[in-house]
């Protein structure tokens, strides 16, 4: 159980995904305009890393071990989770469309995702069991909502500034994702 | 309908194709993989314990023994995975090389191969696989922080934060103090494993 | 200038893929803590996207338009793999250092967005050039930043020591924070750039930092092809270019 708490922690603030693994700058720089979409993005991550991640790990676990082909596992994790994408849309499309409402825009920008393959990869580079693997998909995605919706809230305040022209839009933001980042660094000291 | 058996076919057979083509490629570069992986170990051996002549891997190495011996002495996040004797040109047997893995780690396994004289003095020290954050952790590759563990003939190392002198004094890489704990612990883990199994004995 | 050349101009300085599209963010800021590294992911991502634009290129009529993303990734996640083994078996210390972010070069946008926007379109040569050129304009944007990061965050630069003992290094350069500092001055130089541009009224001004905004490969690809439109305008050798969806 202590062990489970850790790896959620750790992957959740310490070693924040976007902030100190770089994994997600793509949405991170992209969907963090307001907090409402942010926040719709972190759910939809959270939705796909925590199934992905379950199996992605039962898939290795499961055929690519007992057949000695991890060499396959790359190929195997980016079909799996391109066609979960797929899967998880069409399903919340029939059974229920108010999350799909919500969520639905964000689900296709996610396969690109590299925080996605990158969770796949890492348990397997990690070797945790299926149970810890979950945690840590879960804990990453958490920690990607974390970051995005703090990001955007920044982003609306930043809004009002008045801010040199050259480091109007991406700049600033990336500013302030460094100043983020030194202030996960706080983190550091929880485990 | 037809279209869509007809694509579908297509794409199973591109993944097919390529599939193959992965296992032909992982068959070629199997063998120069593990000669890399073999070179690693053996230039790691050699620059922990210069002095040998030629390093015999330990067969009979028991890992289950090894890891009551490490657990006894409370080291619980580290195990020893390979045990090699190093003998001198005239195939004495001079010291050993132990090579630990580290689950304390920060960004995930360290494995560490340590080279200690049959008197119990460390020799050298030498990273296998570290993945530790790059200007943080990564420091402890660096020879100033790993010569501070050679030549030493200590019981146990302990690092220190406030550079306290002494033998078994190993001062902490700052901001890193994770990593100085996995690697003081992994090489005390050897050092334990040496004391206890391979019956050297420290002064 | 003839088209082979014209794709390499257009990869390395034109449509540099960091400096100027920004793509390829993931890789971009964690593997550039030093030159070396810089090089070693810029060269590995060169090798993939020039097979994987080859492959494209020669298989462009046979796969079929509807399944053409799922079979653009299993190509590129093949290349991607061979050369990770090729890395491992004969290029170990680079291999370690690169890490996780070797097999994720499968979902750099680069690629993806290149096979979308030029290869699935053109000859097998041209695009060969075009991954060289791409290919080299990203691996000059990572050195670049590498070499900033090494040289501020520990004084050497590619591993030779560069300013004097005195300086004290700035660590935090090295450190997550650095990264992202780094980048943001330079797209801050990259704006200026742009509003100059704007300035002269030079078309071009719009594709400087277009991928920014984009949230997803599909639309960096669609922004791809718009550029590669305006330079097969320029020199109205590419046919068929700048079609998107």
């Amino acid at each position: 159980m202590k062990e489970l708490l850790l790896i959620a922690v750790a992957s959740a603030f310490v070693n924040n995904v976007v902030l100190s693994q770089f994994l997600g700058i793509c949405p991170f720089l992209g969907v963090s305009k307001n907090v409402k979409t942010a926040g719709g993005m972190g759910g939809a991550v959270i939705f796909v890393i925590t199934i992905a991640s379950l199996v992605t790990s039962i898939i290795y676990k499961g055929i690519l071990v007992p057949a000695h082909v991890e060499y396959l596992q790359t190929i195997v994790f980016i079909l799996v989770i391109a066609a979960l994408v797929q899967f998880v849309e069409m399903f919340l499309k029939k059974a229920m469309p108010p999350l799909y409402n919500a969520l639905g825009v964000y689900l296709p920008l996610i396969t690109t995702n590299c925080a996605v393959l990158g969770v796949a990869l890492t348990n397997v580079q990690k070797s945790y069991s299926i149970l810890e693997g979950l945690v840590y998909g879960i804990g990453t995605a958490v920690g990607f909502t974390v970051a995005i919706v703090l990001m955007a809230g920044i982003r609306e305040k930043i809004e009002y500034n008045d801010i040199t022209e050259s480091f109007q839009g991406t700049p600033i933001v990336l500013v302030t994702s460094g100043l983020m980042a030194i202030a996960f660094f706080g983190f550091s000291g929880l485990i | 309908m037809n279209k869509i058996v007809k694509n579908t076919c297509i794409l199973a057979a591109i993944t097919v194709v390529a599939g193959c083509l992965l296992g032909l490629v992982y068959d070629i570069t199997k063998a120069p993989i593990a000669q890399a992986q073999e070179n690693a170990k053996q230039e790691a051996y050699r620059t922990v314990l210069a002095d040998a002549a030629e390093f015999t891997v330990d067969d009979s190495f028991d890992t289950s023994q090894a890891a009551n011996v490490l657990t006894e002495a409370g080291y619980t996040g580290d195990d020893i995975t390979e045990v090699a004797a190093a003998s001198d040109a005239s195939g004495e047997v001079m010291g050993y090389v132990i090579t630990v893995t580290s689950h304390e780690g920060y960004g995930g396994d360290i494995q560490i191969s340590v080279g200690i004289l049959s008197d119990g003095t460390v020799k050298g020290i030498e990273m296998l696989d570290i993945s530790e954050t790059a200007g943080l952790g990564m420091k402890a590759t660096e020879a100033e922080f790993k010569d501070q563990f050679k030549d030493k003939q200590v019981e146990k190392f302990t690092y220190t934060k406030s550079g306290e002198d002494g033998d078994d004094m190993i001062d902490a890489l700052s901001g890193a103090t994770i990593t100085t704990n996995a690697v003081t612990n992994a090489v005390d883990s050897a050092l334990v494993y040496f004391q206890n199994v391979l019956g050297g004995s420290a002064q | 200038m003839n088209k082979y050349t014209e794709r390499l101009y257009n990869g390395l300085i034109q449509e540099n893929p960091t400096f100027v599209l920004m793509l390829g963010m993931c890789p971009t800021l964690a593997v550039t803590t030093s030159a070396i590294n810089g090089i070693g992911m810029g060269l590995s991502t060169t090798v993939v996207l020039v097979l994987s634009n080859m492959l494209i290129s020669m298989l462009r009529k046979i796969i079929p338009d509807s399944v053409r993303i799922p079979a653009f990734i299993v190509v590129v996640a093949s290349f991607v793999t061979i050369v990770q083994f090729l890395l491992q078996g004969f290029v170990p210390s680079l291999y370690a250092s690169l890490g996780l972010y070797i097999p994720l070069i499968v979902v750099n946008c680069i690629i993806l967005g290149r096979a979308e926007s030029y290869a699935s379109k053109n000859p097998v040569l041209p695009s060969i050039f075009d991954g060289i050129g791409m290919g080299l304009g990203f691996t000059v944007g990572l050195t670049a930043i590498g070499i900033v990061r090494e040289v501020l965050g520990s004084g050497k630069a590619f591993n030779v020591q560069l300013l004097p003992s005195s300086y004290e290094p700035i660590t935090i350069f090295i450190l997550a924070p650095g990264a992202f500092f780094v980048l943001a001055g330079l797209t801050a130089l990259q704006n200026k750039a742009k509003k100059r541009a704007q300035a002269k009224g030079d078309p071009r001004a719009e594709l400087i930092g277009c991928g920014t905004d984009c949230a997803s490969c599909g639309k960096k690809a669609v922004c791809g092809s718009a550029v590669s439109s305006v330079s097969a305008d320029k020199t109205g050798s590419a046919p068929d270019v700048g079609k998107t969806e």
